[in-house]
């Protein structure tokens, strides 16, 4: 700003001393084309003022001081009507290319500093809210991926167990190879499973550990219960599961035990919604070639669904 | 104080401004704007009034047979004196500074009718105005400081005029607009 201005600009705001106010006075009394100047200089810091430009010092400046006289407050609100219709005209005849963005700052441009920081604040506001929500989608998203992944590695393991303990044991005593047993085929579409491997050994001799738990997250479809025989002297069985007060969940007969190298294994496969939490018990009866049948184990495990 | 300006006391001011009546007028009105203004930032509260109680004076001054080299400079010295007067009359003082503050940082327009009403007022204005005034004052404010150079620019040379030529013409637009606005405004204020 020239200095000239500056001193004006100070007259404006009663900044200056009498005497000071006197020699600019007599010069615009005088001459013409100061005058004018003096009024261009009005109208640029009262358009500053309408537009948001002015500092913040000069604005308190100008409020304690120009603002005081009622009819300079007119000539602000002209200013401000002036702006806002001007900048309608900017934003009506702004070209077709323009993008929606500058068309928002030019509709805005007019408004008060106040308002424009109000409406600044709430499109960040909205912003930052869409993009955390983006990228907690996201994250969920690959969470749940990472989930599905791991459920499907394990269940590709369980199966390929399955299919190993499936060869022929060594030096067999014509204890036939596996038949079909009612588990979950790994072709099947996919389910949610969980095991429990449970091994036992004999009536005699029991598993003298902790009851082991099986845990049925929300969305479990079935449930495997893994049975190893240390002895596999049957050619039959008979598995039956009861919850622990003797009511009875599932029953099958005449299962034939997947050969291992040591002893069998059975995979017993539960629905889900037949098991609630509490404790179960898991007989297993083997049938003698003459129909006789012999109790060989009671595996107690317990239930946590979630 | 003696309201509005007699039609003598016109007459002598209008011959000291010039032998031609017609550019006597124009001088008349450059030096009534003058004055407004001056009593306007030097926040005296009647300024149209105060204007005319300068003139009254400087007319009596020149039918006492006075003789006015500057009646620029004159016109200001007279101009001083009735604003110091009026400025210390007790009903013309203004209020502390703290009232004025809180008054002044109000929002006039910070109501939405209020806001409408002063569109009303701009856009019933500015259809008053003849067509090439009209386009002249939009395109001359338009715009942000730096693209508002080169407009300006153009618009200058579009109309043929020099840039403070262009300003001058743009100030006087700008100055019937703000008037016409003003008094619409306040034929609208409640009472």
């Amino acid at each position: 700003m020239k200095e000239s201005e500056q001193i004006m600009t100070r007259y404006l705001l009663g900044e200056l001393s009498e005497s000071e106010q006197s020699a600019l006075e007599k010069e615009y009394f005088t001459d013409s084309q100061f005058f004018d100047q003096m009024l261009k200089t009005e109208n640029e810091l009262v358009d500053d003022y309408v537009r948001g430009r002015l500092s913040k010092e000069v604005r308190e400046r100008f409020e304690q001081s120009y603002m005081a006289h009622p009819e300079r407050r007119e000539r602000v609100e002209f200013a401000t009507a002036l702006a806002t219709k001007l900048d309608q005209i900017e934003f009506e005849q702004a070209p077709r290319g323009l993008s929606t963005w500058h068309r928002f700052l030019l509709a805005i441009r007019g408004q008060r500093p106040t308002l424009r920081l109000a409406l600044a604040l709430s499109t960040l506001l909205v912003m930052v809210a869409s993009v955390w929500i983006l990228v907690e989608r996201q994250r969920k998203h690959e969470r749940e991926q990472a989930q599905a992944a791991r459920e499907t590695a394990r269940r590709e393991r369980e199966a390929q167990q399955v299919a190993n303990e499936q060869r022929p044991a060594e030096g067999g005593q014509g204890i036939p190879q596996t038949t079909p047993l009612p588990t979950v085929s790994p072709t099947r579409s996919p389910d949610t499973a969980v095991s429990l491997a449970l091994t036992v050994g004999g009536v005699r001799g029991g598993d003298n550990s902790r009851t082991p738990t099986l845990v049925i997250p929300q969305g479990t479809t079935q449930a495997r219960l893994l049975l190893s025989l240390k002895d596999n002297d049957y050619s039959t069985y008979d598995l039956s599961l009861q919850t622990a007060a003797g009511a009875e969940v599932l029953s099958q007969r005449n299962v034939r035990p997947r050969s291992r190298r040591t002893g069998a294994s059975f995979v017993f496969t539960v629905p889900a919604h037949r098991l609630e939490s509490g404790d179960f018990i898991l007989t297993l009866r083997g049938v003698g070639p003459d129909g006789k049948i012999d109790d060989l184990s009671k595996s107690l495990f317990r239930v946590e669904k979630r | 104080m003696e309201l509005g300006l007699t039609a003598d006391a016109f007459a002598k001011l209008l011959d000291r401004l010039g032998e031609d009546r017609e550019q006597a007028g124009e001088k008349y009105e450059d030096l009534r704007r003058t004055l407004i203004r001056f009593f306007q930032w030097r926040g005296a509260p009647f300024p149209e009034e105060q204007t005319d109680e300068t003139f009254n004076r400087i007319a009596r001054k020149l039918s006492e047979g006075v003789e006015i080299k500057s009646i620029g400079g004159y016109c200001h010295e007279v101009a001083r004196l009735v604003c110091l007067e009026a400025l210390k009359e007790p009903h013309n003082r203004r209020a502390p500074l703290d009232e004025i503050k809180l008054e002044a940082t109000t929002d006039t327009t910070d109501t939405a009718a209020e806001k409408e009403h002063s569109l009303t007022c701009l856009e019933d204005c500015l259809c008053s105005l003849p067509p090439e005034s009209r386009e002249l004052i939009t395109e001359y404010y338009q715009d942000e400081k730096k693209g508002r150079i080169n407009r300006r620019q153009v618009l200058a040379e579009r109309l043929g005029l020099r840039r403070d030529a262009l300003a001058n013409r743009a100030q006087r637009v700008r100055d019937r607009l703000e008037q016409c606005v003003i008094k619409c405004l306040r034929k609208k204020l409640p009472i």
